[in-house]
């Protein structure tokens, strides 16, 4: 199959630069491991807040704001293949994609990750038996697939990410025994350590040698908090590791990965316009650090521009002004210091001297960063 | 245990499927993963793992740890989050052991 540009990952930020893309009338085709496009918005039953223009202007949901992104792309040339992943690249620089049952042979011009992210796994012993999941594949769970997966539940992490899917687990009607927190300070913010006072969870932190007891399954966990070892019952353990972008296929495609923290982790160097170290590859959303849900949809359209002018689909003039209105909604709606080292990695990653366009955006005066 | 009416979502239409699982019929509803139909029944080991035999199940939920893995339709080691359930799906523990173009030995 041929395209103009080829989408990895149908998130907020693959259809968002499905959107842009599409609207300048290029071939697109978005695929996605999962069954259905959404990505983790489809789980996301809470409203969303920080949205750019012109989303910002009702209210969504997270499967209300998945629809209508993808509702948007129907009248374009954009085609979902849901269930496929790229397993491979071929000798002539095209890619295979498959799902499973089916290997087809993709040559696109441009290409264009939405990957997203993992949740970080937090091993200790006892991790492995059945029962102890992600906080994010109980969310799955509960909102998806409309399984309870147990009565009740005690939560190891304590980020925001957590708290959100707490307060959502207990909606459902779940008991949360417990937040087990390794730190000596809760991670999640003020708003939020209320919000878990106000459930009346009971809260540790500082905890230490944590351990999962069963046989076949979670029978229990015991951990040490104020020197004391304690020991609770429960089915369920839910580990709130947190988030950090995937790029599985840095290798396969050659572009460069660098490790900064407060972007999650690996992480692509890319320029302004979220081009990586390889001209016709660009990293957009979570996978180019990670954001809110927003920062997806501004990010992978300021891609899905490039990608149009890069393609003659749209002038310079145009893409500059559109890329110049997309950065402004970001420093608006990005937590400012993910902002700011956005900017920096970007910086470094143009030091590195490697062909990007430069605009002129970061020398504006009415913008404000580091 | 499902969640007929859901808090915010609300009620979905009672969307029933049988599958199999152990040769046992099993309940499941439209649109959900195999791994979260077993979940449903009360089955959480799905498995065991291939060096030490040790209890596996559902853990990520997005495809990436293949802990989930079961045997569906005479297929070995398929992602049970990722697939959804069908009709009269035959699903199966998961040995730990794959067979690769149908030897017995998984040493390939």
């Amino acid at each position: 199959m041929n395209c103009d540009l080829l989408i990895i990952g149908a998130g907020p930020s693959g259809l968002s630069a499905a959107y842009e893309a599409g609207k300048a009338g290029l071939s697109v085709i978005l695929i996605d491991e999962q069954f259905s496009p959404g990505g983790y918005l489809q789980q996301q039953v809470q409203t969303i807040q920080h949205l750019p223009v012109p989303f910002s202007e009702t209210t969504w949901r997270g499967n209300e704001l998945a629809n209508e992104l993808i509702l948007r792309l129907q009248d374009l040339n954009v085609r979902f293949m849901n269930g496929y992943s790229l397993i491979g690249k071929y000798a002539d620089g095209s890619l295979g994609i498959s799902n499973g049952d089916n290997l087809i042979n993709i040559k696109a011009k441009h290409l264009i990750l939405a990957t997203g992210v993992y949740e970080k796994a937090i091993p200790f012993p006892g991790w492995t038996l059945p029962g102890v999941l992600t906080i994010g594949a109980a969310q799955i769970l509960v909102n998806r697939d409309r399984v309870i997966p147990s009565k009740s539940a005690i939560v190891l992490g304590s980020n925001d990410m957590a708290v959100e899917i707490i307060n959502q687990l207990k909606q459902v009607g779940m008991d949360v025994l417990a937040v087990l927190e390794q730190q000596d300070e809760l991670e999640c913010t003020e708003k939020n350590r209320t919000l878990l006072t106000d459930m009346e969870i009971p809260v540790y932190t500082g905890v230490k040698n944590i351990a999962v007891e069963g046989n076949t399954a979670v029978e229990g966990v015991s951990f040490y908090t104020n020197k004391k070892e304690r020991i609770m019952a429960t089915n369920l353990l839910l580990q709130a590791g947190g988030l950090s972008p995937i790029t599985d296929t840095s290798d396969l495609l050659g572009y460069d990965i660098t490790f900064n923290e407060q972007l999650g982790g690996w992480v692509s160097t890319y320029d302004t316009c979220f081009q990586t170290s390889v001209p016709s590859v660009h990293v957009v959303g979570n996978a180019s650090g990670i954001s809110n849900q927003g920062a997806a949809i501004v990010t992978g359209a300021i891609a899905g521009i490039h990608v149009s002018v890069s393609l003659g689909a749209i002038t310079r003039n145009q893409a500059i002004q559109k890329q110049q209105q997309l950065w402004l909604e970001l420093y608006k709606i990005e937590d400012s210091n993910v902002f700011k080292e956005r900017i920096a990695h970007i910086q470094r990653s143009e030091e590195e001297s490697y062909n990007s366009p430069q605009w002129e955006l970061l020398q504006r005066e009415d913008v404000e960063v580091g | 245990m499902y969640i007929l009416d859901h808090p915010i979502l609300g009620k979905k239409k009672e969307d029933k499927i049988s599958l199999y699982y152990d040769d046992k019929e099993i309940e499941a509803l439209k649109g959900q993963s195999v791994a979260a139909a077993l979940l449903s029944n009360g089955i959480t080991q799905f498995g065991v793992s291939e060096n030490l035999n040790e209890p596996r199940g559902y853990y990520c939920g997005t495809g990436r740890c293949y802990q989930c893995c079961l045997t569906i339709n005479d297929q070995q080691h398929v992602r049970s989050c990722m697939t959804k359930v069908e009709p009269n799906m035959n699903v199966k523990f998961n040995t730990g052991k794959v067979s690769i173009l149908g030897s017995e030995n998984s040493e390939l």
